[in-house]
Parts: structure tokens; C-alpha cells; sequence
């Protein structure tokens, strides 16, 4: 029944609308009327904010929200002035018996409802709050209500049974909705079609590339990433611009394989293998070599300077500390390789001489560079025992605050390994590998072994993942058979410095069970699989642990450089060993 | 019935769980960054694209490469990229690496049962057209249909017959299917669904009893006896709410990014709709003959009478 004319209907006894009914009628009103023609009205502009999402033009989003807010706002008003001025009340007040009458009047006025409507939609503009207290105290009218004096009624004498706690019913309801709904917005994980954000160098990192210049300047920039001087994002975005403009060279290729050797080691190698297509002799096929198979390169003196960077690494990694000091002279001293320079300085020295090295770092050097050496240099200590988790290097890496993206890893799994020098079980890890370890040094005995070989033998994990699972397994290990796996796999990389401790380490085991047979079976099987300096090195090494010295003399009179494991004395063996050699 | 029954049996029939391959893909992000770029490379060197969201997206993945990811998950629904033979990108291992990834999942989408059912640029004949229509995504997808099916299906099988309404359903469910086809520029992923068909049942009845009372059940989400109840409304309001839905659907969509197929909801309701004019015009027209026959035999039997 749509109200035109109070005059018309038989008079009967009106009655002030309960305030539940009121409120159901505006739900009705705004679920079965608004909602829908708002859905519509705002279609354009919700696709609008959806593509300027899209392509990360997040701060235009507001100015379209506030557009759609607009039109909701106009939407309700309409809707409240229509209903009201044509029919007294609005779909939902006619499905709930109520309807609007001006006070003293047959029929509401035009002014009337145009008042009570703006007020209204006011109202609603802020939350509806203004309107909670007539919820809460019956017969109380509203600000539209009073200013356009009209009041809702009804002719029905329903009267709601326990309406007190129905409201509060109600408002917990709708609280509980509310809460809900912030909280899934605010822990909702961006979806992936939302780019994650456009800022792909930093303003430093610009500048840098912009001091670049264009003479060879995938080659600088590629030496810039190394010396984390620009992020793998930065460096990504030169690579698939050159790429895009027709520029698949051999520096794209030598840094592609850089970003997926960790997840993907296949590809990598394919990447690495494409670098030599054009030039076996460049120094990009020189460094993939290396990745690939551990092969040494020398530097002559038009070497560019990624070449010298990683040559100096993968000296490092082999342990030739005198090679590695000859490689780092012939990096030119700069604003970017200073710190590069300084920080294998004192790690040459560092065996010799804790402090000096420490105290190398301490000086004016940039903090993700000490960071990273306080990393190093704790780890060390703490595979050495314990005890050492209150050395100094240490104490510095408890006082790291931030560290970036590239060190989060090795931070977090250094942490890992003082907390379990502690006792201390700690759950709130963030990086994905410290999250897997903690998990896994959680199972029981024989399946955290087994798992921890598991990790370390994978190859879609991280050189830190796997040194440290090793390091752990190596504490838990117990006799030949269970050292044995990760000494074949150890034995068959040739992956970073924390590999060789490692080996150092698994040498100090098996001196104990003093056999040295089977990792010369092992280190045969392996040269016949694919014979170099490597295979030929591990070889020497069997046979020196099993005390057959003379063989191992004459491997590395063929010219494998080897390093003597921490028992066997050097007068042992009529050979020239070089002091840098040892262990 | 029968209806539900068959969309019943096509799904616990022909449903398949997903290749490990199929769902390894589509979240791997080094593979979507990585297509990413090459779809990147191929929007950049053709015209087609011009005005289209993907070449926005594409000009700043140049600069931003997380856009890349989204590229490469927009790529999955271009027909046309996914069978190109050459791709323009310079990266070769990549390209290389990326072609075998495809291929693989190419032919493991094969094997899955919406594209076995469904309907695509490439699966585009009449079998396809009708067998789209009983197959479903999942089981809230098929429940969604069922509940609408059964609803709409019921009120019109009483009024009418089984095989109007059988008819209807089929023919609505390939309307929707070609207009899918037009406005879906050359998506790769399949349509599946009743929701053309079931829309194409709405639309017949909206026409057929356009002023009828319609039982609308409402529930205002409070358990109180005046906050639920039944209202009824005109038939006519179906597609107020109804169609609805459906147009701002379509207006807020950014092309290749909704999963509804909101255009064959709309050829449904359009095709069921057409129907519902050609049957209220054969009853008007039989009505007219069946007056003019009664006249005619009211006129004999007066000159018999006189």
C-alpha cells in the first residue's frame, strides 16, 4: 500500500514506527535498491581503479574513490527525495508497514522532503553514528526528523518483545562484522595481478647508473651488482632493456644466470654455457666457467673489472690466499671497490690476526659491508665451538639492526645457529630458509638427519641453506657411513669458502675413525666422472688422510694443488707445500 | 530434472584434478616472469594491441619488472600468444627454456577436463558449445547454477513444458557462448558453466510472465521474525536485479582479468528472452486463429440456424 493521501485512508490509530523497523528498512532500502544502482553507477570508475592498480598509479586511486563516494551520496539522496516526495516512504518502509508524515499535515511537503533527505544522507555520510540514539532510546526522533518535522509511523501495534537485547544483539553484530572486515583489509596479502611496486632502483642507485655513462656499460653496471652497489632489481631492469633492444650478449646471459642459479641450477648452467657461444675467450665464458665447473682463470691487464671481482671471490672460495691478494692489487681503488677491497683484506688476515681484521672493518666503511663481515666472520667462530658466540665478531652481529634483502638469509641462519648454541627454540623466523632449518632441526633424530642431507644435497636451495644444514648434520653425524654422503658432496662442488671449512671439518672426523679408503673410492669415482683440478685436489687429500703418501705425492706433482687436512704434518712429505696451503 | 541430472553427471564424470605441471606453472614465478617478458616483447611489436590494457601494463613492465609477473599470468589467456611459432624476444636460452615449459603445460591443459569441455577460440565447435553448458569449474560453481536451475527451471516447466524449457536452455547456452566468443578477445581459457543457459531461463521467464508475481524470499542477516520473510514482486524485477549484476560486470572489468563471463550471461538472458517474444507471439497468433476459427464456426451455425 503506497500512502498517497492520509486523508484517504480510514482513520485509524497511528503509532511512532519501533526504531528496529526503521533500521530494517534502511537495510532493505540499501541491499535491494542502492546497493544495486550504485553497483552500476560506479562500474566505469571501479575499472578505472582497477587498471591504475595495475600499473602501480596507486595515487590516483583516491581522487576516483572519492568519485564513487559522490555518486553514493547522490544515489542515496535521490532515492530518500523521491520516495519521500512521491510516496511518503521508501520501498523498505512500505515492506515494513511504515511510512513518513509531516506533523500537522496530510502529506509530506516538497521542502519537507528535500530537508529530511540532505539531512539524512548527511547522516549516513558519517557512518550513520548521528543516528544511533534513536536506536537505543525508543520514540527519540532524528535530526531529519526534527528539522523537516515529520516523523516515521505505522499503523501496526506490533510491539518487539526483548527489543533491548535485540539492539544490542544487533550491535555486537555489527561490530563483530566491522572487525572482520579491517582485519582481512589489513592482512590481505596483495593480490598477485598488483604489481608490487614501481621503484625499481633507488634514487642512489640512479645515480650511479647515470655516472655509468655507455661505454661498456652492461659490464660496469654488472660490476656494480657485485659489489652490491646496485640491487639484482636495478641491474634486472638494464639487462631486460638491453635484451628488449636487441643486445643478447654475453654480459645479459652471464648475469641471467646469476639471478636463477639458486633456483634453477639447469638454466643457469644453460646461461652460462650461452656466454661462450660467441667467445670462448672472454672473460664473461671465463667467469661462467668457473660457475660451472671451477675452473681458474688468470686476469690479463685489459681484464674488466666484474672479471677481477669474481676471480678475487673464486680464490678466495679455493682458499689461495696469495692469488687472492695478487687480484685484489689489481682492482683500481675506488668509491665502490674500496669496500669490496677492504673486506677480503681482512679475511685474508683473519686467521692470523682476529683484530687487525676487525679492526680493518671498523673503519669508514659502508654498513652493509661490515654487517656482512660481523655475519662472516661470527659464522666462523661459532663452527668452531659455542664458546666463541661471546666473541667479539659476534657481540657486533647481536648489534645489527637492518640488514638488506641479499643478507637477510645468512643473518637469520646465523641466528638460528647461536640460538641453538643458547638452547633457545625461537619461532618467529622471517627468511624461508631459516624457517625450513628450524623446522627440520625440530623432527626427530634420524629424520632431521635424513632431512638435512636432503637439503643439502637439493640443488634449488641456497650455498647458506646448505652450509649451514651441513654444519648442523656434521654435529649430529655419528660415525663413517653417516659422514660419508655429505663428504661425496662436498667433494664434488667446489662451491665457497664455507665449503672448505666444512672440509676441513669432515677431514677431522674421519681422522678419528682414520680409514680414508672410502673417500678414495669416492675421489677415483668422481676424477673418472670428470677429471680436473678439483677432482684431481680431493683425490690427492684421499690419499694423504689414508696415509699413502706417496701417491698423493705424485698426484700433486701433476700439478694439483692441494691443501694438507690439519693432522698430517708437512715434513711428512717430501713435497714443497706452501705455507697459504695449509688448512 | 533431467537438466540437473546431466550437469550432475558431467561433473563427477569428467572431473579432474589438476596436473601437478598445470598448477606448478601457473605459480611459478620465475616462468610467469619470464613469459612475462616475452608477451611484453610481442604486445610491444604488434598493432593489435594498441588501446589494449596489456600494452599499458607492457610499456611500464619496461621499467618495472614485477609488472612482468603480471604479464606473464595475463599470457595464459591470449589464444594467439600461446600458439605463436616465433616469438620476437632476443633472450634465446630463456626463449628456449620458456617454449618447453609451454609446451608442457599446453598439453596438460589439454588433458584437463574444462578444456576437454569447455568452450575456447580453440574449442569453438558444436560439441563444445553445447557440452560447456554441463560442465563446471568446481562445487560451489555447479552448486551456484544448480540452486538457480532448479528454481528458475521448476517455475517455468509448471507453466509451460519440458521441452520449451529444455529448448530454451540449450539455444540460450549457445547464444551466450557466441557472444562470449566476440567480446572475449581471443581468450584461451574455456567457458564453462549453466550460468548462459540458467540466465537464458531467467530471460524466458521474465518475458513470459512479465507482470506475475515473483516470491522473492529476504533475509535482512538478523534471526528475527520481521527481518525475513517473502515478498512478492512482479516477474519484470528479475531483470532489474538480475542484469544488473551482469552489466556493471562488464563495465568494471578490465579485459583478461575477471573470471566471469559475464557477456554470456547477457546473450543467455538476450537469447532467452527472444525466445519468450517468438512464443508469446505463436500463442497470440493462435489465440487470433483459434477466435477466427470460433467465429467462423459461430457464423455457420447461425446460417444453419437461419
Amino acid at each position: 500500500m503506497v500512502v498517497k493521501d492520509v486523508a484517504e485512508v480510514v482513520k485509524k490509530s497511528l503509532y511512532k514506527a519501533h526504531s528496529l523497523d526503521r533500521l530494517a528498512a534502511s537495510v532493505f532500502d540499501m541491499l535491494a535498491v542502492v546497493l544495486p544502482v550504485v553497483t552500476l553507477l560506479t562500474a566505469l570508475i571501479r575499472q578505472k581503479i582497477k587498471t591504475l592498480i595495475l600499473l602501480g598509479n596507486e595515487s590516483s586511486v583516491a581522487l576516483y574513490l572519492s568519485y564513487s563516494l559522490a555518486i553514493v551520496v547522490v544515489v542515496l539522496f535521490s532515492y530518500q527525495f523521491i520516495c519521500n516526495a512521491l510516496f511518503s516512504q521508501t520501498l523498505g518502509q512500505k515492506l515494513f508497514g511504515i511510512f513518513v508524515k509531516e506533523k500537522s499535515k496530510n502529506k509530506l511537503s516538497f521542502k519537507a522532503s528535500l530537508q529530511r533527505s540532505l539531512i539524512w544522507t548527511l547522516q549516513i555520510i558519517f557512518l550513520g553514528l548521528p543516528l544511533l540514539p534513536m536506536l537505543f532510546k525508543e520514540g527519540l526522533s532524528g535530526f531529519h526528523d526534527k528539522l523537516s518535522n515529520s516523523s516515521v509511523v505505522t499503523f501496526s501495534s506490533y510491539k518487539y518483545k526483548n527489543a533491548i537485547s535485540q539492539k544490542m544483539g544487533l550491535m555486537i553484530f555489527a561490530m563483530s562484522i566491522l572487525f572482520i572486515l579491517a582485519t582481512k583489509l589489513s592482512t590481505t596479502a596483495p593480490s598477485n595481478f598488483i604489481a608490487e611496486g614501481s621503484q625499481q632502483c633507488t634514487r642512489g642507485e640512479l645515480l650511479i647508473k647515470y655516472d655509468v655513462g655507455s661505454a661498456n656499460r652492461l659490464d660496469k653496471l654488472y660490476s656494480l651488482y657485485l659489489l652490491n652497489k646496485i640491487s639484482k632489481r636495478c641491474l634486472e631492469e638494464e639487462i631486460e632493456l638491453s635484451i628488449y633492444n636487441n643486445r643478447d650478449n654475453d654480459i645479459t646471459n652471464l648475469a641471467k644466470a646469476d639471478f636463477v642459479k639458486t633456483k634453477n641450477s639447469d638454466l643457469a648452467e644453460r646461461y652460462y654455457s650461452k656466454t661462450c657461444t660467441d667467445s670462448k675467450q672472454s672473460y664473461a665464458c671465463k667467469v661462467s666457467n668457473y660457475n660451472m665447473s671451477g675452473e681458474l682463470f688468470d686476469l690479463d691487464s685489459g681484464a674488466p673489472l666484474f672479471a677481477k671481482i669474481e676471480l678475487v671471490k673464486a680464490l678466495y672460495e679455493q682458499g689461495e690466499s696469495r692469488q687472492v691478494m695478487r687480484a685484489l692489487s689489481s682492482i683500481e681503488n675506488s668509491e665502490h671497490t674500496h669496500d669490496f677491497k677492504k673486506t677480503y683484506k681482512a679475511k685474508l688476515i683473519w686467521e692470523q690476526d682476529k683484530e687487525k681484521a676487525i679492526s680493518l672493518v671498523s673503519e669508514d666503511m659502508d654498513l652493509k659491508y661490515k654487517n656482512s663481515f660481523y655475519i662472516w666472520a661470527c659464522n666462523k667462530n661459532i663452527e668452531e665451538g659455542c664458546s666463541e658466540k661471546e666473541s667479539f665478531s659476534c657481540k657486533q652481529f647481536s648489534q645489527i639492526e637492518t640488514v638488506t634483502s641479499a643478507q637477510h638469509e645468512s643473518y637469520e641462519l646465523l641466528s638460528l645457529k647461536i640460538n641453538v648454541c643458547n638452547a633457545r627454540v625461537k619461532d618467529s623466523y622471517k627468511s624461508a630458509s631459516a624457517i625450513k632449518l628450524n623446522k627440520t632441526l625440530a623432527l626427530p633424530e634420524t629424520k632431521m638427519k635424513k632431512a638435512l642431507l636432503d637439503i643439502i644435497v637439493k640443488s634449488n636451495h641456497s650455498a647458506h641453506l646448505k652450509a649451514t644444514a651441513a654444519h648442523f648434520y656434521l654435529e649430529s653425524a655419528n660415525d663413517i657411513d653417516e659422514v660419508a654422503p655429505l663428504y661425496i658432496y662436498w667433494m664434488s662442488s667446489h662451491q665457497n669458502q664455507s665449503w672448505n671449512n666444512l672440509g676441513k671439518r669432515i677431514f677431522s672426523k674421519y681422522a678419528e675413525y682414520a680409514k680414508g679408503d672410502k673417500l678414495i673410492s669416492v675421489a677415483k669415482l668422481l676424477d673418472s666422472k670428470n677429471s680436473n683440478t678439483l677432482s684431481k685436489k680431493r683425490l690427492a687429500e684421499g690419499y694423504l688422510v689414508a696415509g699413502r703418501l706417496n701417491k698423493a705425492k705424485e698426484i700433486i706433482e701433476e700439478g694439483a694443488r692441494v691443501r694438507l687436512p690439519a693432522n698430517i704434518e708437512s715434513d711428512m712429505v717430501d713435497i714443497k707445500i706452501d705455507s697459504d696451503h695449509r688448512f | 530434472m533431467v537438466l540437473v541430472l546431466l550437469n550432475l553427471a558431467f561433473y563427477f564424470a569428467g572431473f579432474a584434478y589438476w596436473e601437478s605441471l598445470y598448477r606448478d606453472t601457473l605459480t611459478d614465478k620465475f616462468l610467469l616472469k619470464t613469459q612475462g617478458s616475452i608477451y611484453a616483447t610481442e604486445i610491444l611489436n604488434d598493432k593489435e594491441y594498441d588501446d589494449s590494457i596489456q600494452k599499458k601494463i607492457a610499456v611500464k613492465s619496461l621499467t618495472d619488472s614485477s609488472l612482468k609477473t603480471v604479464l606473464g599470468q595475463l599470457a595464459f589467456r591470449d589464444h594467439k600468444f600461446l600458439t605463436k611459432k616465433d616469438y620476437l624476444y632476443n633472450d634465446v636460452v630463456g626463449l628456449n627454456w620458456w617454449s618447453s615449459k609451454k609446451e608442457g603445460f599446453i598439453e596438460s591443459n589439454n588433458a584437463f577436463s574444462s578444456t576437454v569441455y569447455g568452450f575456447s577460440k580453440a574449442a569453438s565447435d558444436l560439441k563444445h558449445l553445447i557440452t560447456y553448458q554441463f560442465f563446471h569449474s568446481g562445487v560451489f560453481h555447479l552448486f551456484g547454477n544448480l540452486l538457480l536451475l532448479f528454481l528458475v527451471g521448476s517455475a517455468l516447466e509448471a507453466r509451460t513444458n519440458g521441452t520449451l524449457l529444455f529448448t530454451s536452455y540449450i539455444l540460450s547456452g549457445i547464444a551466450g557462448a557466441l557472444l562470449y566468443d566476440v567480446f572475449s578477445a581471443g581468450a584461451s581459457i574455456p567457458l564453462v558453466g549453466a550460468s548462459g543457459s540458467v540466465s537464458g531461463l531467467i530471460g524466458l521467464y521474465i518475458v513470459l510472465f512479465w507482470k506475475k508475481p515473483t516470491r522473492y524470499f529476504y533475509y535482512l542477516f538478523w534471526p528475527h521474525p520481521r527481518w525475513y520473510g517473502v515478498l512478492n514482486l512482479p516477474a519484470w524485477t528479475l531483470a532489474f536485479f538480475w542484469m544488473i549484476g551482469d552489466f556493471s560486470g562488464v563495465m568494471a572489468g578490465v579485459p583478461g582479468f575477471t573470471g566471469i563471463a559475464y557477456w554470456a550471461h547477457i546473450g543467455g538472458a538476450l537469447c532467452g528472452a527472444a525466445i519468450g517474444i517468438i512464443v508469446l507471439g505463436y500463442r497470440a497468433g493462435h489465440k487470433e486463429l483459434g477466435e477466427a476459427k470460433l467465429l467462423d464456426h459461430a457464423a455457420i451455425v447461425k446460417k444453419i440456424a437461419a
